[in-house]
């Protein structure tokens, strides 16, 4: 590995092939002299000031001794239990809360690769702490979407509506809660039970008393979920236990629809297990949303006060990491990446699971709501919609993949992977010349659209 | 330089395998990946933070930060390169944190380490006295005293034996920086070993005949560095008119 001679020259070797001032001026030819790696011409020019210039030559002289000297010195043995320790620690995790905080402050970086090496990482570094944070995620949400609301008090946004629950809520109830008309959008997260009435909920009239509706209507939906099954309303004309789906959706579109978004309007918290029923008795599209927070929101989420967009990005990456799924074409973008796929039905867990794990990691609430999202632009009233954006992305559908998961095999941490796959026509009957039913109609399937909003 | 090339490449390809296996789930991949390196990156750690308790917790700290990130590492580095650069981070991140006083030879007396009770050091004329992490305490002293940028320039390249364009990858330096930084440090360790009146043992003579087995000596009378048996580097056959 000789180092050649006009390479030198910038180094201290001058055109005539003799070396400037002394070992300070050319500092890495003295280190290369010294390993002998010097060209033939170079290494003459060395020698040649050396020869007239004993400080230099002492100085390199002592160096050399110097560096045999630290060559010899031997290895240190590491302490016998530092195996243990750090294998320990990678093997082994200790669940809970220091896992948690290992894993929180570790820098998340997702690259492009394989989908299968990638999803055991990140399930290796996300599974450790989602069941211990599963739990608080719907105290999250609530400060989450409590420090948004906030704000849309004095904004008009239309957060509220964005992040409307997908309300069960019986037709019959909506005029028993007591309030005048529809229910001013404060809509509880009902319980896993479809037909659970919402209770009689305060009405956000005004948005003076939005605030204080929220905790409460919160504190009242958290605890409503616990109580899975009971029926709030016995006198109201709730739906039988066994609402089919379809009767469900139609349900809550007539209600939501009816609803009057009044600036304000308290938001829902969204919470595991409702969004989990939610999903499973969906008969019409789920529209999933992640929403790191309004421009100028500073609260609540965390950092996206700087680079929410980046926020944003980084969780379409995540979810494109972890699943496979890829974004949609951005002319179908509904205020930002948007991702579509038909959920297995009875995997609907497994799916909320990833879903508020990739918003917790990334300090971003999550929603579901069957209604589709409102867009940024528009103020209250009716839930308006990009209607285009929408439109088209439905008619797509027959182009949507489907999103599974099917259970790790040992020795991965992870229990569940996800992958994407083309779904075979269902129900192909070749009598009829109709075009095989698609996965949500055939029943199997959920057609779900996430969004990840700025 | 201690490791013939074909042995270096084929270690890397033997991480490359098995980090792909560890990156898979397979333990004894990992496990195996870790004892591989364990032994490097701890020194560096001793070498540059200078006691083997600091050294004990940033390596687990590096490791662990390693193998948890091991999907991060692209291999556009070589697996130890990458390792090592985490672990100078850690160091750093600990000096930062904590700027201990220089390692005195009379504190150290008074701790137990990890290999029983310190021994006294004497006087650096005697040799090396085994003290907490095997150096005498002067040439401790004289790498503490560095600064850290040369500190970890020669404990990569002089103590460690990482070839220079490594070295400069782990610290993140044109490797010309890192030369410059080499020579700089190696000179103040050479000053500062001399002020503890530490007297360097003179290179053995092996290092002039390593290669091409002509002895530097008196070759034609041209080599002006004394004493006679000093570093002469190996020339080249018929070179010495």
């Amino acid at each position: 590995m000789m180092t050649r001679g006009d390479e030198n020259e910038g180094r201290g070797l001058m055109p005539d092939g003799m070396v400037s001032g002394h070992v300070d001026d050319w500092e890495e030819l003295a280190v290369d002299y010294l390993d002998g790696v010097l060209d033939p011409s170079t290494t003459a020019a060395v020698d040649a000031h050396l020869r007239d210039c004993p400080a230099c030559a002492a100085r390199l002289h002592k160096q050399g001794a110097l560096v045999a000297f630290l060559e010899d010195v031997d290895y240190e043995a590491p302490p016998s239990d530092l195996e243990d320790r750090v294998l320990g620690q990678l093997l082994f995790p200790a669940a809970g809360a220091r896992a948690e905080t290992d894993a929180e402050t570790l820098p998340i970086q997702p690259l492009k690769q394989q989908e299968s090496r990638w999803s055991a990482l990140w399930r290796r570094k996300i599974v450790p702490w989602v069941p211990a944070t599963i739990g608080v995620v719907a105290v999250l949400a609530l400060v989450v979407t409590y420090g948004l609301v906030r704000e849309s008090a004095d904004e008009s946004t239309d957060l509220a509506i964005n992040t409307t629950a997908a309300q069960t809520v019986p037709a019959g109830s909506a005029g028993s809660s007591g309030s005048g008309g529809a229910p001013g959008g404060t809509q509880a997260v009902s319980a896993a039970e479809p037909t659970v009435g919402a209770p009689a909920q305060e009405t956000a009239g005004d948005s003076a008393a939005s605030r204080d509706t929220v905790t409460t209507t919160a504190a009242a939906a958290t605890t409503m979920v616990l109580g899975a099954g009971t029926a709030y309303d016995p006198e109201s004309e709730t739906t039988p236990t066994t609402a089919s789906p379809a009767t469900t959706a139609s349900a809550m579109t007539e209600t939501t629809a009816a609803v009057t978004m009044a600036p304000g309007t308290t938001v829902v918290v969204q919470n595991k297990a409702a969004m989990v029923a939610d999903l499973r008795a969906a008969g019409a599209p789920v529209y999933i949303v992640f929403n790191n927070g309004v421009e100028g929101d500073g609260e609540g989420a965390g950092n996206a006060n700087d680079g929410t967009a980046r926020i944003g990005a980084g969780i379409a990456t995540q979810l494109t990491a972890l699943t496979g799924l890829e974004p949609l074409d951005r002319s179908l973008w509904i205020d930002g990446p948007t991702f579509a796929a038909y959920v297995p039905r009875e995997q609907a867990q497994q799916f909320v699971d990833l879903l508020l794990s990739i918003g917790t990691s990334s300090q971003t609430s999550v929603s579901l709501a069957t209604q589709p999202p409102h867009t940024n632009a528009a103020s209250q009233g009716p839930a308006t919609v990009d209607n285009d954006a929408l439109s088209r992305l439905m008619e797509k559908k027959a182009e949507f993949v489907e999103l599974s998961a099917s259970k790790t095999p040992r020795p991965a941490v992870t229990d569940w992977s996800f992958t994407t796959s083309t779904l075979p026509p269902v129900g192909d009957d070749g009598a009829e010349a109709q075009q095989p039913a698609l996965p949500d109609e055939a029943g199997t399937h959920v057609l779900v659209v996430i969004s990840v909003q700025d | 330089m201690s490791v013939t090339d074909n042995g270096r490449d084929e270690g890397v390809d033997l991480d490359i395998a098995l980090v792909e296996r560890a990156r898979g789930g397979d333990e004894s991949a990992l496990t195996e990946l870790y004892r591989r390196h364990e032994r490097r990156a701890y020194n560096l750690a001793l070498r540059t933070l200078g006691n083997p308790w600091d050294a004990a917790d940033v390596t687990q700290e590096a490791f662990i930060k390693a193998f948890r990130n091991l999907d991060t590492f692209k291999g556009e580095a070589r697996f130890a390169t990458w390792l090592h650069r985490i672990v100078v981070n850690a160091a750093y991140d600990h000096l930062r944190r904590r700027r201990p006083e220089p390692m005195d030879g009379e504190i150290l007396d008074d701790l137990s380490g990890p290999g029983g009770p310190a021994a006294v050091v004497g006087s650096g004329r005697e040799g090396i006295d085994p003290a907490v992490d095997g150096l005498s305490a002067p040439l401790r002293d004289a790498l503490m005293s560095l600064n850290e940028g040369f500190r970890f320039a020669v404990v990569l390249c002089d103590l460690l034996g990482f070839p220079y364009n490594e070295a400069a990858e782990i610290l993140g330096v044109q490797e010309g920086t890192i030369k410059s930084r080499i020579f700089r440090a190696r000179e103040a360790l050479v000053t500062a070993l001399e002020k503890a009146g530490y007297d360097l043992p003179s290179p053995r003579a092996t290092r002039d005949d390593t290669k091409d087995g002509k002895t530097g000596g008196k070759t034609g009378g041209d080599r002006n560095l004394d004493p006679p048996d000093s570093v002469t580097p190996p020339r080249t056959i018929g070179d010495d008119a």
